[in-house]
């Protein structure tokens, strides 16, 4: 492992806070390209129907108007490219969900391609919907997805086991058994800036991209499919980028896709920015989810078996499922020692707006209960609910529910006992008591969650886990850096910039970290799976170290000693210019592989994990059933910490939006259509309703493959977050929740039942 | 084209209302959300905000009079209205978010005639008059008949409202409000009840109790207040004073939640205001 100095979890500010601060920074509606169209969607209006014509001739005559694009337009495979394929870019002869494109209109302004959709007109037949899982798992019900993408049969996606031991010898063990069943609804990313691309014709019959996102190489992959173009021939820019929680990851695709189609039937660039209502009416939400659990346990608390069947309801077509799936799957367990488990998950399509990855991918579902089932063992036993955890989470040395033997880097029992420390939890655990006694109309809580989250792609995924930078020693020794994952508000470019000063002995002023421009930088994967600031900063040191090597074989050439090497840089760096040495390196990192079997379950699931765990104190409106969060405290274990301050925005970010998913975010969704009007009817959280005095730490168990043994940490906190808020309601109410969100009338209702 | 027109004096104001399509814009923070959803198409937008009869805090002895288009913001810091109607502040305070409440007005506030208008509970409880003015001539309507229904008041067409007058009032009230929500801020009532209670030795002198996305409009209810007359406040009064409140709503299921909800919620709450009030 690299040593560590003062710049490594040093707290320094981010470069790009001041033109974020000052209104500068420069997002993708603020682009413009000369003769530049707008693109508005022509979208179903049907959960599943037949298209029986489409007639763009009225809208084609309004003057403003370019072109109308429809499936019959596109140059290459007409679909948005991820993982199966199924989804069409353009609704060819059915539509599967509502708000599905159907087709485009092209025109030189925004009012007026929005205003053409509505002469577009096109004739459907109504088809039987199945728009809820349950209906979708029936016998008999109607098969609404792509057959071919339904590997499970059916309307069933995907299906997947994963099996240790044996439950029924593990459940013969146990001294008491619980069993639940738990339901999670959607959550919306709510990105401060909505999905947007521009397609920008260009040089040779190529074609550029500039776009909100997460994933580059995932747009140019899903661009050149969709147009017929070699990968070398699709140039994709990430603009400065305001929030993706997972949300960005294979949507950007499809609206890249569709800029790119009318850019290419028009040949100018086309640019799509999706309003705020049709952002959160049309692209991917977190799974709604339904869980069933059964957990086995010895007197003294310790987890003998579990028996989980996970169903997420995954929408019209595969887009990420079957990676959130499996995340739900090997992430059953939680950071808890499971001698025998057996977990059945299921990806079910319906006539819904397809689902895709969220912040915990697929593991809040299966949090939710695993941590709702902890504590009623511990009820069951009477022990303390922080006991009852120290007592199964997992050690090194322990196996995980995936059978993988994991030595390093294990800090869940650190973060368990220093967020009891942080939240002061026996002591408040009595205060809460004497505060409930002497008060009959509210009541507080305190509730404890427990996560383990593999980082990266894992077994899932291998192939994706890699990642590439460059480093240019400019003739005056500034460094120009890229790297192939993206800064999207998490912090990454700040951290990649401490890491690359660091590895080369300069200051950061010196470092510039280049924009992601996908010709710049070999495909590095997606910037998901908390991987982001790990691989690339992995890159970096690998590219840091070949650029040093040269250093130092220059400064030796023209006379410079070591030791002088930092102070003299510049000098070193004009003599590579005079000198005609190379002075640009390429840097690479690819995890260390992963043994997994898809037909057990088994195997070393991911590279690495992070864990936290998280302490929540509410109040509850006996009467209203209102909860209001009014402490918290928060210990991760990701690692090496490369910035303080960066990491606890981090967390204090997915504590507010993991109090959000537990209390207030929910839309419902009625026969295919989700009820919601944008943000004025989606409860997020308000700075009124986060608590401002959460106590965040770090337990830093180092990871020795890390850099500078850091592991991940992004998602972690919202998974952690919302189950600590939950159980906390749970105990204030006395109640064990079976849903999110524990919104005022389901809390009033829990209430009432236990009166 | 839609025209935006800033009047400098009620002559101008009364002038431009009465143009075809003309909307006055006080504040504009629910308006202009209905105006881009489609839900109004007016031709013009009428901007009172310099007419300085519309405008500002005016006392007379424990009366208060504020101009309609006064900012919510202004009215939450001024001294005067926190002396003389306290509850109206605590109101404010959660009207909105800060943004809204520096747009936002009384005026817009009670003309979109919401069911879930933050300020109307206040002033219900206040006895609050109306000053409008626009229309056949000047005239005043309390509070209390100014709502016909959702989104539907007595304002006929070129008429506004000049000014809100909250009367002198007891000294001694014993104030409550409670909104429920989803979250603590920028949120929409799924209910709210308010009360001014004036208790002697443990009886109510004086009760008044108003509800919020309850029914079709904000509301007093009257036969709780009656109940509640002159008795004193034990156990069985209270209980019966929140059996009547629920009784006297008529809330409807929707996104936020569902009538029994709203109901049980708004009969619990006057409960609370009760025997705090008779603890106090």
């Amino acid at each position: 492992m690299e040593k560590r100095t003062t710049l490594i979890g040093a707290s320094v500010p981010r470069p790009d806070a001041v033109d974020k601060v000052r209104g500068e920074a420069r997002y993708v509606d603020d682009l413009a390209f000369p003769g530049m169209l707008h693109v508005a969607v022509v979208r179903s209006p049907h959960p599943h129907a037949k298209v029986l014509s489409i007639d763009a001739s009225k809208a084609l005559g309004e003057p403003d108007v370019v072109c109308v694009v429809t499936h019959r337009d596109v140059p290459g495979a007409n679909v948005v490219h991820v993982i199966y394929d199924d989804q069409p870019a353009l609704a060819d002869g059915v539509v599967r969900y509502i708000g599905e494109p159907v087709a485009l209109v092209g025109a030189v302004s925004r009012r007026a391609a929005r205003k053409a959709t509505l002469e577009v007109r096109v004739e459907y037949e109504a088809l039987p919907a199945v728009t809820d899982t349950r209906r979708a798992l029936e016998s008999g019900a109607p098969v609404i997805c792509v057959p071919a993408a339904a590997e499970g049969g059916g309307n069933v996606f995907n299906r997947m086991v994963l099996v240790k031991g044996d439950v029924d010898t593990g459940f013969g063990q146990a001294d008491v058994v619980v069993e639940g069943e738990y339901e999670t609804g959607y959550q919306e990313h709510a990105y401060l800036e909505p999905q947007g691309a521009i397609a920008v014709p260009d040089e040779a019959g190529s074609m550029a991209v500039y776009a909100s996102m997460q994933c580059p190489f995932y747009v140019q992959g899903a661009v050149a499919k969709a147009l017929g173009l070699p990968l070398a021939k699709v140039r994709v820019v990430q603009t400065t980028t305001g929030g993706a929680f997972g949300g960005k990851e294979d949507v950007p695709s499809q609206i890249a896709t569709l800029a790119a189609l009318v850019a290419w039937t028009a040949r100018r660039p086309a640019k799509l920015v999706l309003d705020r209502g049709e952002d959160v009416l049309t692209t991917s939400k977190r799974h709604p989810s339904r869980v069933h659990y059964r957990t086995g346990a010895k007197a003294d608390g310790t987890i003998t078996a579990i028996d989980v069947d996970v169903v997420l309801d995954a929408g019209a077509y595969q887009t990420l499922s079957s990676a959130v799936l499996w995340r739900s799957l090997v992430t059953a367990a939680g950071p808890y020692r499971v001698p025998n488990v057996h977990v059945v998950a299921r990806s079910v399509a319906t006539n819904t707006v397809p689902n895709g990855a969220f912040r915990g991918f697929g593991s809040p579902q299966v949090i939710f209960p695993h941590e709702s089932q902890m504590d009623r063992i511990a009820e069951r036993l009477g022990l303390d609910r922080a006991e009852v955890r120290r007592r199964n989470v997992l050690r090194p040395g322990d196996r995980t529910s995936t059978d993988h033997r994991i030595e390093e880097s294990v800090g869940i029992a650190e973060t368990l006992d220093r967020a009891v420390v942080l939240a002061d939890w026996a002591e408040r655990l009595s205060r809460v008591e004497a505060f409930n006694k002497t008060h009959a109309d509210r009541h507080r809580g305190l509730g404890i969650s427990c996560v383990l989250y593999g980082v990266g792609l894992g077994g899932k995924a291998p192939s994706l886990d890699k990642a590439g930078a460059t480093m240019k020693l400019e003739a005056d020794g500034s460094v120009t850096v890229a790297v192939g994952t993206v800064e999207m508000g998490q912090g990454l470019s700040t951290a990649i910039l401490q890491v690359a000063s660091e590895a080369l002995g300069i200051p950061m002023e010196r470092v510039h970290l280049a924009p992601m421009d996908t010709s710049r930088v070999p495909d590095g994967g997606p910037t998901v799976a908390s991987r982001g600031t790990m691989m690339a900063a992995l890159a970096v040191l690998d590219a840091a170290r070949k650029l040093r090597e040269r250093v130092v074989a220059v400064a030796r050439e023209v006379g410079i000693p070591d030791a002088a090497a930092a102070e003299r840089w510049s000098e070193i760096a004009r003599a590579f210019w005079t000198r005609n040495v190379d002075p640009a390196v390429e840097g690479w990192a690819k995890t260390e592989p992963v043994s997994w079997d898809p037909t057990t379950g088994l195997g070393d699931a991911y590279p690495v994990y992070a864990f936290a765990t998280h302490v929540a104190e509410v109040e509850v409106d006996l009467a209203t059933g209102e909860a209001h969060v009014v402490d918290f405290a928060a210990a991760h274990d990701s690692g090496t910490i490369l910035n303080r301050a960066l990491a606890a925005g981090q967390v204090e970010g997915g504590i507010a939006q993991g109090l959000g998913f537990a209390l207030s975010e929910s839309i419902p969704q009625k026969e295919g259509r989700l009820v919601v009007n944008g943000l004025t009817t989606y409860r997020l959280p308000t700075i009124r309703d986060v608590p401002l005095n959460a106590r965040v730490d770090f337990v830093e168990a180092a990871f020795p493959a890390g850099p500078f043994g850091m592991k991940g940490i992004g998602e972690v906190p919202l998974m952690a977050a919302h189950a600590a808020v939950a159980r906390a309601v749970a105990h204030a109410m006395g109640r064990d929740p079976a849903r999110y969100p524990l919104d005022p009338p389901y809390v009033r209702e829990l209430l009432s039942a236990s009166a | 084209m839609l025209r935006y027109v800033r009047v400098d004096t009620e002559a101008e104001l009364l002038d431009a209302l009465r143009k075809d399509g003309a909307q006055l814009l006080s504040g504009g923070t629910d308006l202009l959300v209905k105006m881009r959803s489609g839900l109004v198409r007016p031709k013009s937008l009428v901007d009172p905000a310099a007419v300085a009869e519309l405008r500002g805090i005016e006392t007379a002895g424990g009366a208060l009079r504020i101009g309609t288009a006064t900012p919510l913001s202004e009215i939450l810091a001024s001294k005067e209205v926190r002396e003389r109607a306290p509850l109206l502040v605590d109101v404010l305070r959660v009207l909105g978010c800060v943004q809204i409440r520096n747009r936002g007005t009384l005026g817009g506030n009670l003309a979109n005639a919401s069911p879930a208008a933050d300020s109307a509970i206040p002033l219900l409880l206040y006895e609050a008059n109306l000053e409008l003015a626009g229309g056949d001539g000047a005239r005043n309507v309390p509070v209390g008949g100014f709502f016909l229904g959702p989104g539907r008041t007595v304002l006929q067409h070129g008429e506004y409202i000049r000014a809100v007058r909250i009367p002198a009032s007891r000294q001694n009230w014993i104030p409550f409000f409670h909104k429920v929500g989803r979250r603590r801020a920028l949120t929409i009532a799924i209910a709210s009840i308010g009360g001014l209670a004036a208790v002697s030795q443990g009886r109510a002198t004086e009760v008044r109790l108003a509800a919020g996305s309850v029914a079709p409009i904000p509301l007093r209810l009257k036969s709780a207040e009656e109940w509640l007359a002159g008795r004193a406040l034990d156990r069985e009064t209270i209980q019966h004073a929140g059996a009547l409140a629920a009784g006297e709503v008529s809330p409807i299921d929707d996104v936020r939640a569902t009538a029994a909800y709203r109901r049980a919620v708004t009969g619990d709450l006057v409960v609370r205001f009760l025997e705090g009030a008779a603890a106090a």
